[in-house]
């Protein structure tokens, strides 16, 4: 199936959504669909998921993204001899003060880079996964917000390279996205080589955006109209899913809502008021590909080959 | 609804649906006020106010003791009134004054239920008395109320009105199948057991088995119909229309009767009659006789073939088995030219019987004319130029006559009368001469209706002729008032109706039209009664037959087989499955994507519409602005906030005249 990135019929897209897609897209050349679904998931207040071979762009995209919104950016390079505390930060007695003082990590940050996360141990990944789910630290007994807007993207190489700890399916569910960035086209590879370093034009880039205006872009997002027919194609993705023998389990209630506001981010992106079957379609393989696993006699197919399936099993009425 | 129902008896009943009641009640009550006493209907109209009085005014309901009184008031009544408390009239009474009484002690919703189901009764009684087309639609819309009475009963306050009468009206159509199977089906008897009561009230007009005449001039100017003839082939000139009814022998000088039978009436199996010379071939035909409360059947002159179960006299009187109360139909087949022989002694004298000293002048002129004239038949044509050539009118209105002799009354001095005078007249002189006569009455002529293809005779077609014994050609059909009146006779009694009242309504509005309209209603009254109230236990064998339904064991085997397919196909009625129904949006939008079907480009099921439109415009790029048109509005109407109609209706426009 085509799915194109931008629907013809609803070029207008968004004025500053546009203007940031096209200063990430200045940087990391020929990947516009890459980074309209990582913007969407941005959008939709989720969590990102960057799976790739290493050197394919996947640091650059997530410093890209940040600076173009405006965003603070951190990054933590996961290692195998990691601890939660050099995520979230330590208590350390100040004399001074005569007491414990909170100094916080690297994940107080509005867009935390969590590098190789699948080279730390679980112990460690799962201080960074609560902290995803809770948007709150607590360490010591004392809980500390982090900042709004917060992001992670993580990045993680392909799981059957040798000394990675694979993210747990539950773990997994966590992000709403999961992107491959892939290798570039000749062209853009071509450009890519012959241009200037990537890490000198990342520092030189204007933002576009502000955190603030990001937040009510966000609460915007949630305001695109879902019609009750879109509900029942979105129910009858999930329930293909579920009954169908080519997979493992079926797509959770958390998958289905989080489908619905990819969708939302996707339609918003294309400057449309009403989410259709099509912004459902285009931001599916992102959001269910790492949530579907092939069943047990259906090995064949692995996680493109399952959405792509399933988007064409079941029919849009 | 069985939840609302276990809590019924506990909740007081609405206003609302006491006074819906309270409606449906008197509707179904209006039609018996043409039966009831009168003290019956005052009854019942104090009870419904009483009640009603006590739903809107907070009228106390009376106490178990005034209702024990009332209660044996109202029996009283209904037995000085009947008699009786059996039999329909005063069963159909009884049942309307304790319905009102049960009103009075009408409390909770159950008491109410139990009125309905007796309203539905009375309802049904009233087809005791008429089974009319208005009638039959009038009880049906009094149930289909009734039924919505018991709806709301059950639904309680929060029902709404429209819910109710749709609901009511859906039952009732869903009933209307099962009750055409169980009419056609339906186990009919014949016999008394299955019929209207015989003996009620509505009126019996027709003719009498004795005449003294002046009494036929009433019917004369009836309307009322009394049998329908549908024939076999071409409709007999009207000079042939005979009805044979009643023969009369005897005469006390005023009365004709039919006097003491010679012969008992044979079954009409019995073999032909040698004294009987049919001439030419039988007419065969239908009657359809209305209810006139004698055992005699009509017929046309000599009848040759015979209902089932009927009798002939052996004047060739065709008598039924039972008094005919209830809508008859019938085949028969007869002869109108004839030659009948056969005279036996006592016969002759019946038919010369005078009482020796009535009317002595006519009796005297016919032993004249005896004298004169030695041929029977010159002398019968002799009677009939006399009364052609003297001055007698035919008229319907006669002078009374009073006198001790009447007809030499008439004959001498008034000579003003119509068929039964001229009938009697005819026969006194013909006696007096020596010629066995005897009397006919029956039916002459009818109005053919060009509608229905059949025959009327109403009441006003009521005549009286004479048969006469001619030696060598037997009994002879003279008809004294043709020789007066020949009109009468040749076009029928309503053209001298007509004559006699000129400017009445009917001919005012333009005779023809009239004509017409009422030869189609009686059409659709005639269909009625043949297919709907004659549908007797003869017919209903005659249609099993025709499905190869013979013996009794196969009837009944239809009968369950069809009632059970009926209802199978009731249950997968309401059990089955019903597909989801597709909303208009969804229903257009698919007429659009057909019409591209049809042109190669089928949308792929998976395809949302943005992209099938981009592949539509990308093949067929000179349909862009009609398919953009229409994906915008379909997406704004399918996927957008509830929107406004006229986007809708723009839509469906729009997909209509979408030509790819």
């Amino acid at each position: 199936m085509n799915r194109s990135a931008a629907p013809a019929l609803a070029a207008e897209g968004h004025p500053s959504l546009d203007k940031a897609i096209a200063a990430v897209n200045d940087i990391i050349l020929g990947k516009e669909p890459v980074i309209r679904l990582a913007i969407a998931c941005m959008l939709a207040r989720g969590h990102l998921l960057l799976e790739d071979l290493p050197g394919v762009g996947k640091t650059t995209l997530a410093h890209v993204l940040a600076r173009a919104l405006g965003l603070e950016f951190h990054r933590i390079q996961f290692t195998s001899d990691m601890l939660p505390a050099d995520i979230l930060g330590v208590s350390v007695y100040d004399q001074e003060q005569g007491g414990f003082r909170f100094h916080p990590g690297p994940i107080f940050s509005q867009v935390v880079l969590a590098d190789e996360v699948n080279r730390a141990t679980p112990k460690a990944q799962s201080a960074l996964l609560e902290a995803m789910e809770e948007y709150q630290v607590t360490t010591e007994g004392e809980t500390h917000a982090l900042p709004a807007p917060f992001f992670v993207i993580a990045t993680q190489n392909p799981s059957h390279q040798i000394g990675t700890f694979p993210l747990p399916e539950s773990q997994l569910d966590r992000f709403l996205m999961r992107l491959r960035i892939g290798y570039p086209g000749a062209a853009a590879e071509r450009a890519l080589l012959m241009g200037s370093d990537r890490r000198d034009m990342v520092r030189e880039l204007v933002p576009v955006m502000t955190a603030a205006k990001l937040l009510s872009l966000q609460r915007e997002a949630t305001r695109i109209h879902v019609s009750g027919k879109l509900v029942d194609y979105v129910q009858a993705l999930l329930a293909f899913t579920r009954e169908s023998p080519l997979y493992r389990n079926g797509l959770s209630p958390r998958a289905g809502l989080a489908l619905l506001r990819c969708a939302q981010a996707w339609a918003m992106l294309a400057g449309r008021p009403q989410v259709l079957p099509e912004d459902v379609q285009a931001v599916l393989p992102a959001v269910a590909g790492h949530r579907l696993q092939p069943s047990a006699e259906n090995r064949a197919q692995d996680g493109d080959a399952l959405t792509d399936t399933l988007l064409n099993s079941v029919p849009v009425t | 609804m069985s939840r609302r129902r276990a809590a019924a008896p506990e909740t007081p009943l609405a206003p609302a649906t006491i006074k819906l009641l309270l409606a449906s009640l008197a509707l179904a009550l209006t039609p018996h006020l043409t039966h009831l006493p009168l003290l019956i209907a005052l009854f019942c109209l104090v009870f419904g106010v009483w009640r009603l009085m006590v739903t809107t005014h907070g009228w106390p309901l009376p106490g178990k003791f005034i209702r024990l009184l009332l209660t044996l008031l109202v029996v009283a009544v209904v037995i000085t009134t009947y008699g009786t408390i059996a039999g329909p009239d005063a069963g159909t009474a009884l049942l309307a004054a304790m319905l009102g009484l049960k009103l009075l002690e009408t409390k909770r919703p159950r008491d109410a239920a139990l009125v309905i189901v007796l309203g539905y009764f009375l309802t049904v009684t009233y087809a005791l008395y008429s089974q009319s087309i208005p009638v039959a639609m009038y009880l049906l819309v009094v149930m289909v109320l009734l039924t919505a009475t018991l709806i709301r009963l059950h639904q309680g306050e929060g029902s709404r009105e429209a819910t109710i009468w749709r609901l009511s009206g859906r039952l009732f159509l869903q009933a209307l199948p099962i009750m055409v199977v169980m009419f056609l089906l339906f186990p009919r008897l014949p016999g008394p057991l299955w019929g209207p009561p015989q003996g009620g009230s509505s009126g019996a007009t027709g003719l009498n088995d004795e005449m003294t005449p002046g009494s036929i001039s009433n019917l004369g100017q009836s309307d009322a119909i009394a049998f329908r003839v549908s024939f076999d082939g071409a409709v007999p000139d009207n000079t042939l229309l005979y009805w044979r009814g009643p023969i009369l022998w005897h005469t006390d000088g005023k009365r004709w009767t039919a006097g003491a039978a010679a012969r008992p009436p044979l079954p009409a199996a019995t073999g032909t009659n040698p004294d009987l010379t049919p001439i030419g071939k039988a007419v065969s035909y239908q009657v359809t006789l209305e209810p006139h409360r004698h055992n005699w059947l009509y017929a046309l002159d000599i009848p040759t073939t015979l209902p089932p179960g009927s009798l002939r006299t052996p004047d060739y009187q065709v008598l039924a088995a039972r008094p005919v109360a209830s809508l008859m139909r019938y085949a028969m087949s007869s002869h109108t030219h004839y030659r009948l022989r056969g005279l036996g002694d006592h016969d002759r004298r019946r038919a010369l019987q005078l009482p020796p000293a009535s009317n002595p002048r006519l009796q005297s002129l016919g032993r004249q004319w005896r004298r004169e004239l030695q041929d029977d038949e010159r002398l019968v044509q002799h009677a009939l130029d006399y009364f052609l050539n003297e001055p007698f009118y035919y008229t319907l209105q006669p002078p009374l006559l009073t006198g001790g002799d009447p007809m030499d009354e008439f004959f001498f001095n008034t000579r003003r009368g119509f068929c039964e005078h001229y009938a009697a007249s005819f026969t006194i002189l013909m006696r007096a001469a020596g010629i066995p006569t005897r009397i006919v009455t029956g039916y002459q002529g009818g109005e053919f209706n060009n509608v229905g293809g059949y025959l009327v005779v109403r009441q006003r077609d009521a005549h009286a002729w004479t048969e006469v014994w001619l030696d060598g050609r037997g009994w002879v059909r003279i008809d004294p008032t043709a020789a007066v009146a020949p009109g009468r006779i040749e076009r029928g009694m309503d053209s001298v109706l007509r004559e006699a009242r000129d400017s009445t309504f009917s001919h005012a509005l333009g005779g023809e039209l009239w004509r017409q309209l009422r030869n189609g209603l009686d059409a659709l009254d005639n269909g009625w009664n043949q297919w709907v109230l004659g549908y007797q236990a003869s017919l209903q064998s005659q249609l099993l037959s025709g499905l190869g339904l013979t013996s009794w064991h196969a009837k009944a085997l239809g009968a369950a087989i069809s009632l059970g397919l009926l209802f199978s196909l009731t249950a997968w009625l309401l059990l089955r499955q019903r597909p989801a129904r597709q909303d208009p949006v969804t229903s257009a939008y698919r007429r659009f994507c057909e019409k591209l079907a049809r042109r190669g480009l089928p949308r792929r099921p998976a395809e949302g519409p943005v992209d099938y439109a981009d592949r539509i415009i990308r093949k067929r790029p000179d349909l862009a602005a009609e398919v953009e048109e229409i994906n915008r509005l379909y997406i704004v109407l399918q996927y957008g906030a509830p929107g406004a109609p006229a986007v809708m209706r723009r839509l469906c426009r729009k997909v209509k005249g979408f030509r790819p």
